[in-house]
């Protein structure tokens, strides 16, 4: 059987979790847990054949990411994924400034497909990634 | 802590002057507070050697930072966010001294706000204007509830003012997002946008305020009566503020979006009065352009390679910069441009060396070559800070630094000194 994979909006945000773990504590679990997470509607999840706490490989032209899924609480927004600023989202995001020095962080197509067997990287994981 | 900067934090002090609670701040702000004294806060400077971090002295650290610099044909000084402007005017001396660029945490969040600026200027206010007159409220591409927790409670919607007696009760809040976030939650009106099509919801309402017939149904995925609504009652406002955020400056269109909500604001000034400002993230990013700009005459992005401030935006920022293989060393301080960059960007800073000047460990950090923890401004040592709507707030020492930890102004001293040296 094909695997199952969306085409979707990748939207990044900021999240209080997100606030209070980069305050000291971004080479702990609870950073990755509060931006190594994307947010989708059940509607988009229903589609992928995932539940809450399951992993998804997120692709774009510019790097991939493992996350982890949480229903969105800010439903509904069929077809966008919303993934926390943070390292975790930079591996996929468009580095294209257009001469403003602001990358585009916000609006990029992405693909996302279920990765049951896959685990979010932590910290050094994605650290030792770029460095290599 | 975020561009709020709460003024009204009270921290309860136990023995030894160690940290036990923080009162009226958010969780963020809290947080702050209590990793100061955590057990992840670095104490002696740090220096890599085959991989692997030693503790040297400070001496050490600081003239190999200065070293590293004053070798560099293009360094970059980033960060200066959260850290006290006395801290940024040494840092603008040392990026003349090295001819280096100096950029700030503005360039991946309001940047594309400050180009909009400069092209159309901006009507605003400070945020006890807001609290005492705004009687709406618009929060666009901003989740504040999130992203800045005390901001509806301190300056906009909830609180008392001086003509709104009744507070929340006399207000109006209207979100636009492409989501309904926390802050939408309660919101009055909300206008659910499409990703990316800000641009044309803003210019449909600059056309109804203007008198003009919208020939379709829908806007950017707003029907268009719902815009008809929320204009009327923009329109209708006694005095109205809109806050934006990265919901306008980091998706499509970038300083357009800005410029054309700055438009939106003066058209609305022909019938009320009407002012908008940018939630801005770090506790002093304001800071940075302030200080920036009375020293250079730039807010951000400026670049010393000349012997003379030269600014152009898509050329002399950090991420444009990395991201070219320009940059050949770099100063870090107050910042995590790892955890915040690019991976595009960050692959390049990670192949040179780079030098830190932050008191927690970040992934900056384990990438860097050189680490040195300075005392925490606002917590260990004083200075200014600007608010998000440039008003300059006192920051006050409230514990001790850790033993040898300086501030970072006397850091970046220290290293002017050195470069100084080398560079006679």
């Amino acid at each position: 059987m094909a695997k199952k994979s969306l085409e979707m909006t990748l939207i990044t945000c900021r999240t209080i979790d997100q606030g209070v773990a980069r305050e000291g504590e971004k080479m702990e679990y609870d950073y990755q847990r509060a931006c190594g997470v994307c947010y989708m509607d059940y509607e988009d999840m229903r589609l992928l054949d995932i539940l809450p706490g399951d992993c998804v490989l997120v692709k774009s032209p510019y790097g991939e990411v493992v996350l982890r899924v949480e229903r969105s609480k800010d439903e509904p927004h069929k077809g966008i994924l919303v993934v926390p600023l943070g390292p975790w989202a930079n591996k996929i995001v468009d580095p294209e400034t257009h001469s403003t020095g602001m990358p585009s962080l916000k609006g990029m197509p992405v693909t996302v497909e279920p990765a049951f067997e896959s685990a979010v990287p932590n910290i050094k994981v994605l650290i030792s990634e770029l460095q290599s | 802590m975020c561009g709020s900067l709460c003024d009204d934090v009270v921290v309860l002090l136990g023995d030894g002057g160690r940290i036990i609670e923080v009162e009226n701040a958010c969780a963020v702000g809290a947080s702050k507070f209590l990793s100061a004294q955590s057990e992840h806060r670095l104490k002696t400077p740090l220096m890599k050697k085959n991989g692997k971090f030693v503790e040297v002295s400070l001496e050490k650290a600081v003239k190999e930072t200065a070293k590293l610099l004053a070798d560099a044909e293009r360094p970059l000084l980033y960060g200066w966010s959260n850290t006290e402007c006395d801290a940024q005017r040494v840092g603008l001396e040392l990026a003349e001294a090295v001819g280096g660029i100096i950029d700030s945490t503005t360039t991946i969040c309001h940047g594309p706000s400050v180009l909009a600026v400069q092209e159309v200027g901006c009507s605003t206010c400070t945020l006890g204007e807001v609290k005492n007159r705004a009687d709406v409220v618009v929060y666009w591409g901003s989740n504040p509830i999130h992203a800045h927790p005390r901001h509806m409670s301190r300056y906009t919607t909830f609180p008392r003012g001086f003509f709104r007696e009744k507070g929340e009760k006399e207000r109006t809040v209207i979100v636009v997002d492409v989501r309904r976030t926390d802050t939408a939650k309660l919101a009055d009106y909300f206008i659910q946008v499409k990703p990316g099509y800000d641009y044309e919801v803003i210019a449909a309402m600059r056309a109804i305020l203007k008198g003009y017939y919208i020939n379709a149904s829908e806007v950017g995925g707003v029907p268009t009566s719902k815009i008809k609504e929320v204009v009327e009652v923009m329109k209708n406002a006694g005095f109205g503020a809109l806050f934006f955020g990265m919901g306008l400056t980091m998706t499509r269109g970038k300083h357009r979006n800005i410029d054309n909500a700055i438009s939106l604001i003066a058209d609305l000034n022909s019938f009320s009065k009407w002012i908008l400002m940018p939630m801005r993230g770090h506790y002093n990013v304001s800071g940075t352009g302030e200080t920036f700009s009375w020293v250079t005459g730039y807010p951000f992005a400026i670049d010393f390679k000349r012997g003379f401030p030269y600014y152009n935006p898509g050329e002399t920022t950090s991420i444009d910069l990395l991201i070219r293989g320009e940059v050949d060393a770099a100063l870090i301080v107050a910042s995590d441009p790892v955890s915040h960059f690019p991976a595009a960007a960050v692959r390049h800073l990670a192949k040179i060396p780079v030098a830190t000047i932050e008191p927690h460990q970040t992934p900056t950090v384990e990438i860097s070559k050189i680490v040195i923890p300075p005392a925490i401004a606002g917590i260990e040592t004083e200075g200014t800070a600007y608010r998000m709507d440039h008003v300059p707030i006192r920051l006050r020492k409230v514990v001790d630094p850790p033993e040898g930890c300086l501030p970072d102004k006397e850091i970046l001293e220290m290293i002017l000194d050195e470069v100084r040296k080398i560079k006679k």
